[in-house]
């Protein structure tokens, strides 16, 4: 219990002084460029940590998705909701459930195939979705949209970041967090324990994509133009290295291959393009000496602990 | 026993097929609560169809399984369970990646629900069934003798502890009718006779029927009350365990025409 109130303060703590920068924009604009991108990626790892980790599917999507929830809510701040960061979170919220319903509706056939199967029909998705966005012009075509307000700031991708943490590590921790497990584990017998996989997979598969929906927003009111290019098979293999790195089935591994490949990726600038090639070199060596990430499924107590039962 | 009331379990004309060989045939069943049945037969008989057909791995091609009443035919397998039939499996087939405890409360994934708002706020009700969803899944551990390795991981359990954590599994959702794919196999004899007191426990403690696959005639002529010998999808004997040596089907399944004298 103490624990617990120990964390929530912390957090608290934590959120006042994000809270504190932005209203005195005491931190450099670039420093808080780089911490608001760590937030986001954690928020894109962790969720596809749920569907390729904690359910062992391999979905190469999710930049679809976070580029449904971009798009989202970049249209209804600039179009449909008065200017101001007040309405900033329903934004954010439109654009996750976009991407969540989306998410829905592939999820069922997607979830008829398995593994390399599944693979395909998420990098089938990936290609309509840019390609709706290039070709359709409501969406602006292949130069985007621009323009976008920056309502984006420290304390708020902090706020989302946390949200998303806990609310997956208490799905983790629940029935169907066990169920999502057992899928990985063995799907048969986990139907014959009466889990309905079938349920348990499209709502991993929602749930995923609405926080990468999230993510999108965040994104796009932080850099504040978006092009179909953002949102392509690079950007979701970016997720996907994350997540390896950081190791599947582990938040804190999310959150720590995160935080590492983006200020890796920044510490590494001064080597202009070369940085491409170095860091995904480590990311190899990585794989060779440690192949299940820094966190190898492991948590940290402090953060994720169980209490013994 | 009351000559009207409806059986628990009742299989008729069970037929399935894969590709052009039909693993069952027209198989019958009639299961009462509070008996247990032992279904052998050489490899190849189609034994573990017959399981997979009943709790949903596999669609029937033909026949009626009707369980507590409702039909149950071609329904998923883990509605099935849900409504009372739970397995075990002949390769044990334990959640390798979860700890002990953790297999076992997955399989209250029906039976104890809560919505998924619940779990995502961690709110009372989420706190609550949790709390006995523990309690349930610690009880039966403990009666099983787990207790002490409930925090293990399931697959570094030794074979026998693996078996035992599997029938808590198969137990938790409280199901009437128990099924048990080769629960004996690589046992010997002195765990065989402890698997057999197990199962007759567990049959009075949780009320269950139970339905056994086994090639180790100790543990059927054991604790079964009934037996169906199926060889080649046909059923060819169904009587009481006692009689089977004096059936020439069976006697000539397992050993051939002029081999009977090796029987028993």
């Amino acid at each position: 219990m103490n624990k617990n109130l120990f964390l929530f303060l912390l957090l608290f703590a934590l959120a006042g002084a994000f809270a504190l920068c932005d209203y005195t924009q005491c931190i450099d604009p670039y420093v808080a460029q780089i911490i608001m991108y760590i937030g986001i990626n954690i928020i894109l790892t962790a969720s596809l940590n749920l569907v390729n980790g904690y359910m062992g599917e391999f979905s190469v999507g999710h930049a679809a998705f976070m580029g449904i929830g971009a798009y989202a809510a970049s249209y209804v701040s600039l179009s449909v909701l008065p200017p101001s960061p007040l309405f900033f979170p329903l934004s954010l919220l439109f654009g996750g459930i976009c991407a969540g319903a989306v998410g829905l509706l592939v999820s069922i056939p997607a979830f008829k195939a398995r593994d390399d199967y599944l693979a395909i029909i998420t990098l089938a998705l990936l290609m309509i979705v840019k390609s709706l966005f290039e070709n359709i012009p409501f969406f602006g075509g292949p130069q985007g949209m621009s323009g976008i307000h920056k309502y984006t700031n420290l304390t708020g991708v902090f706020v989302c970041t946390v949200v998303t943490i806990v609310v997956l590590k208490n799905i983790i921790a629940g029935n169907f967090g066990r169920g999502i497990i057992a899928v990985r584990d063995d799907e048969i017998a986990a139907n014959l324990v009466s889990v309905n996989t079938k349920h348990v997979k499209i709502l991993a598969f929602v749930v995923s994509s609405f926080f990468a929906g999230i993510a999108g927003g965040l994104f796009a009111h932080l850099i504040q133009f978006i092009n179909p290019r953002t949102f392509s098979l690079v950007k979701s293999t970016d997720i996907l290295l994350m997540l390896y790195l950081g190791g599947t089935a582990s938040l804190t591994g999310s959150i720590l291959g995160a935080a590492i490949w983006t200020v890796l990726l920044e510490l590494l600038r001064f080597l202009g393009i070369w940085r491409f090639v170095v860091a995904p070199v480590a990311l190899i060596l990585l794989m060779i000496y440690r192949p299940s990430g820094i966190m190898g499924g492991k948590e940290w107590r402090f953060l994720f602990g169980k209490k013994a039962d | 026993m009351e000559q009207n009331r409806e059986p628990l379990l009742q299989i008729t004309g069970l037929t399935h097929a894969f590709g052009g060989l039909t693993a069952v045939s027209d198989f019958n069943f009639t299961l009462d609560k509070a008996s247990v049945w032992g279904i052998i037969g050489p490899n190849g008989a189609g034994k573990s169809t017959v399981f997979n057909l009943i709790s949903g791995v596999y669609k029937p091609e033909k026949g009626d399984i009707i369980f507590k009443g409702d039909v149950i035919t071609g329904k998923p397998s883990h509605f099935i369970v849900a409504k009372g039939i739970s397995r075990t499996f002949q390769n044990i087939r334990l959640f390798k990646s979860m700890t002990v405890l953790d297999n076992v409360k997955t399989a209250v994934y029906a039976s104890q629900s809560y919505p998924l708002w619940s779990a995502m706020l961690h709110n009372k009700h989420y706190k609550l069934k949790e709390k006995r969803i523990t309690e349930t899944a610690c009880e039966l551990l403990d009666s099983f003798g787990l207790a002490s390795r409930k925090n293990e991981i399931a697959a570094s359990l030794p074979y026998g502890l693996q078996r035992k954590v599997e029938l808590c599994r198969a137990l938790v959702s409280g199901p009437s009718i128990l099924l048990l794919d080769e629960p004996g196999a690589g046992m010997n004899p002195s765990e065989l006779d402890e698997l057999a007191d197990l199962i007759l426990r567990v049959k009075k403690s949780h009320d269950v029927a139970i339905v056994l696959i086994e090639h180790r005639m100790r543990l059927v002529t054991g604790i079964c009350d009934f037996v169906k010998v199926l060889n080649f999808g046909e059923t060819i004997f169904m009587g009481k365990p006692q009689d089977l040596g004096n059936d020439a089907a069976v006697v000539k399944a397992y050993f051939g025409e002029n081999n009977a004298a090796s029987f028993n």
